[in-house]
C-alpha cells in the first residue's frame, strides 16, 4: 500500500505548481505554504478514499460470503433481508 | 428692390441692377416695421423686417400679389411677430409665429393663396452628448434633452412621462443569475464565488454544469466561505450514490473540514458529473447553513443525492469547490425566492 509520503512525492511530481481561481476572474498560483498544505490535504484525501473503497469492498465480500454460507445451510438469504 | 414692371424703352440703371442682384440673392431693400403691418403690393420682392419688443402681426390679404411673387419676412425684435392670413390663405408646415431672429419666405401660388416657408432660429440641434452611450429625448414638448448612459444592468424605463435608466426590480421569484464561471485545471474555485450569497435571496441554486477532476474518481468537495475565509470545520451530511446496477454506496460526513458530495470511487473520468445544489439559510442571517443536492455521474450514470449542514452559525457569503486533485468545472449561481 502506498504511504502518505509516497503519495505526497507523487502529487508533487505531477503538479510542480498549483493555482486557484477561474477563467473569468483570474488565477493565483499557490505560495509555498499553501502548496504544501494542499498537497498534504490531497494525499490525506486519497488515503481516506482508498480506505473507504477498501471498507466498501470488504463489506461486499463479507456479504457475499455470508449469503453463500446461508445458502449452503439451506437458508434463503432473501428471507433474512440480504 | 420691389418688383418692377419694365416697359419697352425703359433704361435699366446700374443702381437698379445692383438692387435686383441683391433681391435675387435673397436680400435687397428692407422695409423696417415697428408695429403690426398689412402687406401691400409694393412689398413684393422686398424684405419686411419687424423690430418690436411687443407682439406684432403681418397680415396677408388677397388681390395684391401675383402668382410667383415672394415677400421675405424677418423678425429682429423681442416680440413675437405672427404672419396672419387676412383675406388671403397662408399655409405652412411650420409656425407662423416668428420669434426673435426667425424669418421666412412668403410665396404666392395665386393672388389669394400663399405658402410661408419658415426658418426657425432654433432649428437644428445643439449636440447635447457628453458621454459614450448618451441618448436624447424631447422634454417640455420639443426641447432636446440629454439622457446620460445608465449603469450596467439598468434598463430604460419611463417615469413621469420622460425616459430614464432604472435598476430593474428584483423578482419575487424565479431564477436570477448571480455569477457563472469556469475553473480549468486548478486546486479549487478560489475567491470566484465569494459574495454570491446576500440578504437578497433566501434560497440559492448552485448549478454545477460539468465537473471533471484530474483523478477521474475524485468527487467534489464543498466548503462555505465568510468574508474571504473558508470555513473548514463542523460539516455534517451524507451523500448517497446509486449506480446503474442498483448498487448503493454512501459517504458519511461527521464534523469534517468539508462535505464530500458523493461516495469515494463512484465517479469516473468518462464524462462530467453534474450537480444541482439548493442552499438555504446562507447569507440571510446568522443561521446554520443547510444544503441539499442531487447529481449524476455521467460516466457511470450513477445518481447522487445528499445533504449538507454546517453546525457553525454564520452569515455565509460564498463557497469553494475542490477535490483531491485539480478540477475543471463550470458553475452558475442563481438566486431563487427573495428573502
Amino acid at each position: 500500500m502506498t504511504t502518505k509520503l509516497e503519495l505526497i512525492a507523487e502529487i508533487k511530481a505531477e503538479n510542480p505548481t498549483l493555482r486557484t481561481g477561474s477563467d473569468e476572474y483570474g488565477y493565483v498560483e499557490l505560495n509555498t505554504k499553501e502548496y504544501e498544505a494542499t498537497v498534504e490535504q490531497w494525499a490525506t484525501s486519497r488515503l481516506e478514499q482508498a480506505a473507504q473503497l477498501a471498507e466498501a469492498e470488504a463489506l461486499a465480500t463479507a456479504k457475499t460470503e455470508a449469503i453463500d454460507k446461508l445458502t449452503a445451510l439451506g437458508i434463503d438469504p432473501k428471507a433474512l433481508g440480504l | 428692390m420691389a418688383k418692377q414692371t419694365f416697359t419697352t424703352g425703359q433704361i435699366l440703371t446700374a443702381a437698379q441692377m445692383t438692387s435686383l442682384q441683391q433681391t435675387a440673392m435673397g436680400g435687397g431693400s428692407t422695409t423696417a416695421k415697428t408695429v403690426s403691418y398689412t402687406l401691400v403690393a409694393a412689398d413684393a420682392g422686398t424684405v419686411v423686417q419687424m423690430n418690436s419688443a411687443s407682439a406684432t402681426t403681418i397680415t396677408v390679404n388677397t388681390g395684391l400679389f401675383a402668382a410667383g411673387d415672394t415677400v421675405q419676412i424677418q423678425n429682429v425684435g423681442a416680440g413675437v411677430c405672427t404672419v396672419t392670413a387676412g383675406t388671403a390663405t397662408v399655409s405652412t408646415s411650420a409656425t407662423l409665429a416668428l420669434k426673435q431672429y426667425d424669418a421666412g419666405s412668403l410665396y404666392f401660388n395665386t393672388t389669394s393663396a400663399a405658402i410661408f416657408f419658415a426658418v426657425d432660429a432654433a432649428d437644428g440641434m445643439t449636440n447635447p452628448f457628453t458621454t459614450t452611450g448618451d441618448t436624447v429625448y424631447a422634454s417640455s414638448g420639443t426641447t432636446p434633452t440629454r439622457l446620460g448612459i445608465g449603469s450596467t444592468g439598468q434598463v430604460l424605463t419611463v417615469a413621469s412621462g420622460i425616459p430614464s435608466w432604472a435598476t430593474p426590480a428584483t423578482a419575487a421569484s424565479g431564477l436570477t443569475l448571480i455569477k457563472r464561471a469556469t475553473t480549468t485545471g486548478a486546486v479549487n474555485t478560489g475567491t470566484t464565488f465569494d459574495s454570491v450569497f446576500t440578504s437578497t435571496y433566501k434560497t440559492y441554486l448552485i448549478n454545477i454544469e460539468g465537473w471533471y477532476a484530474a483523478t477521474g474518481s475524485d468527487v467534489p468537495k464543498i466548503q462555505l466561505r465568510v468574508a474571504g475565509s473558508t470555513t473548514a470545520t463542523s460539516y455534517y451530511g451524507v451523500a448517497q450514490n446509486i449506480d446503474r446496477s442498483g448498487s448503493i454506496a454512501y459517504n458519511s460526513t461527521v464534523n469534517q473540514a468539508s462535505l464530500q458530495m458523493g461516495a469515494a470511487g463512484t465517479l469516473d473520468s468518462a464524462g462530467p458529473a453534474q450537480y444541482a445544489i439548493y442552499a438555504n439559510r446562507v447569507g440571510n442571517s446568522s443561521q446554520k447553513a443547510s444544503l441539499y443536492f442531487t447529481g449524476v455521474g455521467a460516466g457511470n450514470q450513477c445518481f447522487i443525492n445528499g445533504t449538507l449542514f454546517n453546525d457553525g452559525a454564520q452569515t455565509y457569503d460564498g463557497f469553494l469547490l475542490s477535490a483531491a486533485s485539480n478540477i475543471t468545472v463550470t458553475v452558475a449561481v442563481y438566486g431563487l425566492a427573495t428573502a
